[in-house]
């Protein structure tokens, strides 16, 4: 079986390699998922089965990407093998690629880790193809409001997660004293604040009010229960994934972006930024498939926060749903400036003088800033 | 000062269905009145000097945890509902408004039976009733006497089917038999007197404000305020929905 998942996995490298260089479509990241996900085989279960690994799946609303990171940088930097699908592609298609895209380094030696970010409510599809006799870690970041288009809500989550669960005897569940915890199966590790957090954030400038701060608590709990020492030098190598706080230059301006994608992760922000300098906040929100196709997520977001924080702030906002955070900020009474999409943004800063930019970004409009400011 | 009660905040807010209480705040700010929000929680006082109430959606644990709290109100909310003033009920709390609620394991658990209908919920969650919904007004109860779109739009998100009594009236049609109240008819919500029952969720005010507009005419024309507003931007936000669900 194995060899046949190599010979597909050639295959669509070769693909990728056709479709991305020469007919320039698209990055090609998730095309193999894709097709492989419209087959009637279970691929995802062949790939579980034939690579013999330690598996660790991380979900979670806020910080999957960051911590899957940097739990790949830990364990590369100790020179264990990692496939991962660190780009953040983590529906079931995005793992599907991560397999078929690094499988033919696997030739010869399983990796040591396969460390797989992953969608919540993609949790229970994951656990089904995965086989009932292995081993693995599952990490539970936290769990709050996200799209209710794909979650719906939180509780049947749960619910969903710990059925699937049922069908294992043997694996790591790990959580923090949340909310929900009392809902998750019996016995899972629990989470606390461990004693090397605070040298990590400070060695990886972690920013107050982030998820990672508390997501270095699951990480290092993880590493304990694997037993592997973190080489605590390695990780001023580090640099978070794009987005999570990076700084780009266009036109002589500034712009900081902070992915924002639910009401949790704008609050974190609007703290973050309370102690800032920023004159100039642009809200930028799109209503893509990454990102939700309802916005009443703005709704949630902390209406004393808001009117303190962008209280004497210059707030322009930009995207396929600027309109309606328009009207939520008149609602409240906070007073923005509809620029409706990038260029425009751009060219008003760069016409206005403007020296930094605070850019807050939910999924689809974090990666389309990045990449025109790349 | 027009008085807002806004019911179990903490409990029922699924997905910013508190943004109505402020929409109605704003709305009637452009009107010169002035009025404040009072979020009513478990054991506080509901009296009948409030003029407007609202209700959200929340988990199955917490509406558990109002469930009692919320059967105390019930002579209190017929008064106000019989009255004709102005309340929004949305997804479960529109739900407690009927006779009862038939849970997948066959529970009957009883509602405040303010109106003649009905909940059951099918025993596969699989099936919610989730996605964008654009419902065609009911003319013969809501007649929008301004140039305004006749359609609503709205995210539905729930797994109870509710079944209305052939008097009561809906709100409206849904375009999509699988969205609304049930599957197996296509109307959305409630509609008695200035009460509006719903499942769609979140700032439904904010994206339709005609719902604002007919729940608030009586009382904008008994204080004498001419009920003209300029919804510009709400307007372009409503167009922009809907051409992207109609896409």
């Amino acid at each position: 079986m194995k060899i046949i998942l190599y010979i597909i996995s050639y295959f669509f490298i070769f693909i990728k390699i056709l479709k991305v260089n020469l007919l320039q479509w698209g990055d090609g990241d998730t095309f193999a998922g894709y097709i492989l996900e419209k087959t009637q085989i279970d691929f995802l279960s062949l790939f579980f089965k034939s690579v013999n690994s330690n598996y660790i799946f991380v979900t979670g609303t806020n910080g999957k990407t960051s911590t899957v990171s940097l739990i790949n940088h830990i364990l590369k930097s100790q020179n264990y093998s990692v496939l991962s699908n660190s780009t953040g592609s983590n529906l079931k298609r995005g793992i599907l690629s991560a397999f078929i895209n690094n499988l033919p380094k696997f030739y010869s030696k399983n990796p040591d880790f396969c460390v797989l970010e992953v969608d919540e409510a993609s949790v229970p599809l994951i656990l089904k193809s995965f086989p009932k006799n292995k081993i693995f870690s599952l990490m539970v970041l936290n769990l709050s409001r996200d799209q209710l288009d794909r979650y719906g809500e939180i509780d049947t989550l749960v619910v969903e997660i710990n059925k699937s669960l049922k069908f294992f005897k043997n694996y790591n569940l790990i959580l923090n004293k949340g909310p929900f915890f009392k809902h998750f199966v019996a016995n899972p590790i629990l989470v606390k604040k461990h004693i090397l957090n605070n040298n990590l954030q400070n060695i990886l400038k972690i920013k107050q009010y982030s998820h990672l701060s508390t997501n270095l608590d699951f990480i290092l709990t993880l590493f304990d229960i694997l037993n592997i020492k973190i080489n605590l030098s390695s990780l001023s190598e580090f640099s978070f994934v794009a987005g999570r706080g990076s700084l780009y230059k266009k036109n002589n301006v500034s712009y900081e972006i902070h992915l924002t994608k639910n009401p949790v992760s704008f609050d974190n922000n609007l703290l973050y930024l309370s102690g800032k300098e920023y004159e100039n906040i642009l809200i930028f929100v799109n209503d893509n498939i990454p990102d939700g196709r309802d916005v009443s997520w703005f709704y949630d977001i902390n209406y004393s926060y808001l009117k303190k924080i962008l209280k004497n702030k210059s707030v322009y906002l930009a995207g396929t749903r600027s309109y309606d955070f328009y009207n939520f900020l008149n609602i409240l009474n906070i007073e923005s400036f509809n620029l409706f999409n990038l260029d425009n943004s751009f060219d008003f800063f760069k016409k206005t003088g403007a020296k930094k930019i605070f850019v807050l970004s939910n999924y689809s409009a974090t990666m389309e800033i990045v990449k025109c400011l790349k | 000062m027009f008085k807002i009660a806004h019911l179990y905040p903490k409990e029922l807010n699924l997905y910013g269905d508190t943004g109505n209480v402020y929409y109605v705040k704003y709305f009637l700010n452009k009107f010169g009145i002035k009025s404040g929000i009072y979020e009513i929680g478990i054991g506080d006082v509901l009296d009948d000097t409030y003029d407007f109430i609202f209700a959200g959606g929340g988990p199955d644990s917490l509406q558990n945890k109002i469930y009692q709290d919320f059967l105390t109100r019930k002579s209190f909310l017929i008064k106000h509902i019989h009255r004709g003033k102005p309340s929004l009920f949305i997804c479960g709390s529109y739900q407690l408004m009927g006779k009862y609620y038939l849970t997948a394991d066959k529970k009957k658990i009883k509602g405040l039976n303010i109106f003649d209908i009905v909940t059951k919920s099918p025993p596969d969650q699989k099936h919610r009733l989730v996605g964008n919904s654009i419902i065609t007004l009911n003319e013969s109860v809501i007649k929008p006497n301004y140039n305004f779109d006749t359609r609503i739009i709205g995210f539905q998100n729930h797994n109870g089917r509710t079944y209305l009594n052939s008097k009561v009236k809906n709100i409206g049609k849904s375009k999509n038999l699988y969205l609304g109240n049930n599957d197996v008819d296509y109307g959305e919500g409630l509609l008695f007197k200035k009460t509006l029952c719903s499942y769609l969720h979140g700032p439904l005010l904010v994206k339709n404000p005609q719902l604002a507009y007919y729940l608030l005419y009586d009382y904008l024309k008994n204080k004498k305020k001419v009920p003209m507003y300029n919804f510009f931007a709400e307007y372009i936000s409503h167009k922009n929905i809907l051409l992207k669900n109609e896409s």
